[in-house]
């Protein structure tokens, strides 16, 4: 286990707190590791948000040209 | 000189195979539950063969292969490929049982576009079917999803050298975490972390659409199985027509385009590496094929004039086209609507999209987009190369996770894949112009099928010519496996009947 | 004659064929023949929903009569064009409407039908019967325009309802467990309790080394 530092973990220390230790899911969901999974699951959402706001603006350049 | 596999081969893919026959038994149990608590008896047995079947056969070959060998690369990619086959025919019984198919190939067919996660069907009175059989229906496209070995893998083997290259067999090869049962368990975490959270999601967004809380849950399961393992299959025939609603349907954009991402990029974006999102050569690849796809579909809709203002454009436009890129084959207009109101330039910049696909190692298709990107940085590196002094060396480096060098190994091993998907497509489209479709349309379909997408313009249906159906099966189970461990199972047979 | 381990692995690999075999041709034995094909029936719409989806354009807006079978659910919806509370329901008018698959009719293809918006949503109260896998649904008429590509409803291909009628009420499906299924389902499930049986030592044996080497 990581101690508490205050810190963010660094991307390397998540990986090998999961790895050292015998696996079992309990490594996997240490609870200090849910934090960066519910980000990671919003950034990818946003991705995909973005994505649509572009075909929007696609959608309302398409309008203006073609009226 | 070709040589016979050894006595130890068979026994080996023998007991490998007969540990995932007993994966897909146990995964029966879940529509067997289903069915008693909604009190579904008919289906409740329909599975209870089907599971007893499973668990007969599966079991059966574990005790009669007896060997302590582990899996080589040949015997590694026969399982893999070769188990499909079983899981396809085993899974088909439940199907063929509830009366719901013409035939035990159609059941088949079905069953083999669940494993893919294409999502074109042959089912017949979808409206009126069990709760049991649809739950097993989307079922098979989230295991399929994963990979039937991936699920195995958990439960039924060791975290051997031989399960790895099983893993690989599949069409996966991305090590997340050091060692195979880590980065299996690493996919299912990201898989159900992502089920929890999505059904939970569209749960709430059915019953505030007006459907009743039993039924909300069953359809926001299914609807989240549908699309992240970029399935397409949808509880009603109607598909995601069925909901009108625009917050509907951005929830299962999102959902379809995380599950189109690389299992790895996800790994790497949940563990701090988040800005892996815009770097990733797999995102850029997908990102600009969407928004290619959307201006050409765009144009198409806006010269036929079928939509009245931007917001009904931007929806249709990108949801298809998402839909097609991803692999997905969830569709907000009816199929043959495809053919009457998008016309031939929105069904070309459909096709493309599905040609192109999803991400490697993840739940989509098509020839990916890393491929893609791959190639054409190899196209752009030897154009610099034509104005570069002669002796000079360029080294070009691409951008997965972490840079890698675009070695010429790569680009060749690369450029064989595309090639064998695109002649794949062609001959998909020669079949059905021979068999009497338009060639547009063919292509459309077959194109859908073997990049694992599921979308239709009306090609697919129960009276389609049987060889077609035959081919599509085919299709659908090679493009999932990307041809590799398919010629495996195939030069394995040669080596079985000329070896020596 | 004594039992060596050679015999006893003859045995039980000849019992395993056996079994498994056995198995096989039960499931073969028992599927049920395919259903008959569906008697010709015929679509009680002038349009029907395959019509409308072919040649949309044709029919924009105009005002036009839908029959179908009430299929899922009516999903009331909070925004309609005249303030009152509109709903979503589905008809198909497919061969299913009066026999579904289920009820005992034949096959004919897909499930095809049209999405209608109801305005206000109490008109849909009339309907008792959704088509499911336990109901034949309410054979409902409307009358209403059709819309291409309505741009009320982002662009999805619907019917604007002024009026609805239920032509014939549905009704509760019974489904009957049949006894050859029930037999065959018991018998296999012995099969595969005897196959985890005669194996039990192995098999434990290699589940306690997969759990082991997590």
């Amino acid at each position: 286990m990581v101690p508490f530092t205050g810190k963010k973990q660094t991307r390397e220390e998540v990986v090998n707190t999961q790895t050292r230790k015998h696996v079992g899911f309990p490594a996997l969901t240490a609870r200090e590791n849910w934090g960066h999974y519910f980000a990671g699951m919003a950034t990818e959402a946003v991705y995909a948000l973005l994505l649509f706001a572009a075909g929007i603006l696609m959608a309302v350049i398409a309008f203006a040209i073609y009226r | 000189m070709i040589l016979r596999p050894a006595q130890s081969s068979y026994r080996v893919i023998g007991k490998y195979s007969g540990k995932v026959i007993t994966g897909v038994g146990l995964l029966m149990t879940i529509p067997m539950v289903t069915a008693l608590a909604m009190r579904e008896y008919n289906a409740f047995f329909d599975f209870v063969i089907g599971c007893a079947l499973s668990m007969v056969i599966g079991l059966g070959a574990q005790a009669f292969f007896r060997t302590d060998k582990d899996l080589n690369w040949g015997e590694g990619l026969v399982v893999s490929a070769g188990s499909w086959i079983w899981a396809v025919m085993l899974a088909a019984v439940p199907y063929w049982l509830s009366g719901h198919y013409k035939s035990f190939l159609d059941a088949c067919f079905d069953t083999m576009s669940g494993f893919t996660t294409t999502g074109l069907l042959l089912v017949q009175d979808l409206d009126h079917m069990s709760y049991a059989l649809n739950m097993w229906r989307h079922l098979i496209t989230y295991a399929g999803g994963q990979g039937i070995v991936v699920i195995a893998l958990t439960f039924l083997f060791k975290g051997t050298a031989g399960a790895y290259k099983m893993y690989v067999g599949e069409g996966k090869d991305e090590r997340l975490l050091p060692n195979v049962i880590q980065t299996a368990r690493a996919i299912w975490l990201v898989s159900i972390v992502y089920l929890g959270v999505g059904t939970l999601v569209l749960t709430v967004v059915n019953m505030f659409l007006g459907i009743a809380p039993v039924r909300a849950f069953f359809m926001a399961t299914w609807a989240f199985m549908g699309a992240w393992s970029t399935g397409g299959f949808a509880p009603m025939s109607y598909n995601t027509v069925y909901y009108h609603s625009l917050i509907q349907e951005v929830v299962t954009i999102i959902i379809m385009v995380a599950g189109s991402m690389n299992f790895a990029l996800h790994w790497a974006v949940w563990t701090g590496k988040r800005k892996e999102i815009y770097k990733n050569i797999e995102i850029q690849s997908f990102t600009t094929g969407v928004i290619v796809f959307s201006a050409l579909a765009m144009v198409g809709l806006m010269r036929a004039g079928i939509y009245p203002d931007a917001m009904a454009l931007a929806r249709k436009t990108l949801y298809t086209i998402i839909s097609g890129a991803t692999t997905t084959g969830v569709s907000i207009v009816y199929a043959r609507a495809l053919v009457t109101q998008w016309g031939p330039i929105g069904l070309v910049a459909i096709t493309l999209s599905m040609m192109i696909g999803a991400s490697a190692c993840s739940t989509g298709g098509g020839i990916k987009g890393i491929r893609v990107g791959i190639m054409f940085k190899a196209f752009v590196q030897d154009v610099k190369q034509t104005i570069m002094p002669e002796n000079s060396i360029m080294r070009t480096k691409y951008h997965h996770i972490k840079d890698s060098d675009l070695t010429d190994e790569l680009i060749k091993g690369t450029g064989m894949i595309v090639l064998l998907f695109l002649l794949t497509y062609l001959f998909s489209a020669v079949l059905g112009l021979l068999c009497g479709y338009d060639f547009t349309q063919a292509l459309f379909e077959g194109v859908s099928a073997i990049s694992n997408t599921g979308l239709s313009c009306g090609v697919t249906s129960p009276s389609m010519p049987e060889v077609m159906k035959v081919a599509y099966i085919i299709f659908m189970w090679v493009g999932r496996l990307e041809f590799v461990s398919v010629f495996a199972v195939g030069a394995h047979l040669i080596a079985v009947f000329k070896g020596k | 004659m004594r039992w060596t381990k050679a015999r006893k692995r003859v045995v039980l690999e000849t019992a395993i064929v056996f079994m498994v075999v056995a198995a096989i041709l039960l499931v073969f034995l028992i599927v049920r023949k395919p259903g008959v094909t569906g008697t010709a029936w015929v679509n009680p719409n002038k349009y029907s929903s395959s019509t409308l989806i072919e040649t949309p354009k044709k029919f924009d807006g105009k005002a036009i009569e839908f029959t179908g079978e009430a299929v899922g659910e009516s999903m009331v919806r909070s925004a309609g064009k005249n303030g009152a509370k509109g709903a979503w329901i589905h008809l198909n008018d497919d061969a299913y409407m009066n026999h579904g698959v289920e009820a005992g009719g034949g096959f004919n293809g897909y499930n095809s039908g049209m999405a209608i918006w109801v305005e206000p949503a109490s008109l849909t109260k009339a309907i008792e019967h959704y088509g499911r896998y336990k109901e034949n649904g309410d054979i409902v008429r409307i009358a209403g325009t059709f819309n291409a590509a309505c741009a009320e409803h982002g662009g999805d291909m619907d019917i604007h309802a002024t009026g609805i009628e239920i032509v014939q009420r549905g009704k509760t499906i019974t489904h009957k467990v049949y006894a050859w299924k029930l037999i065959s389902a018991l018998f296999l499930v012995i099969l595969a309790l005897a196959m985890l049986a005669i194996n039990r030592r192995r098999f434990l044996k290699e589940q306690i080394a997969v759990f082991m080497n997590r």
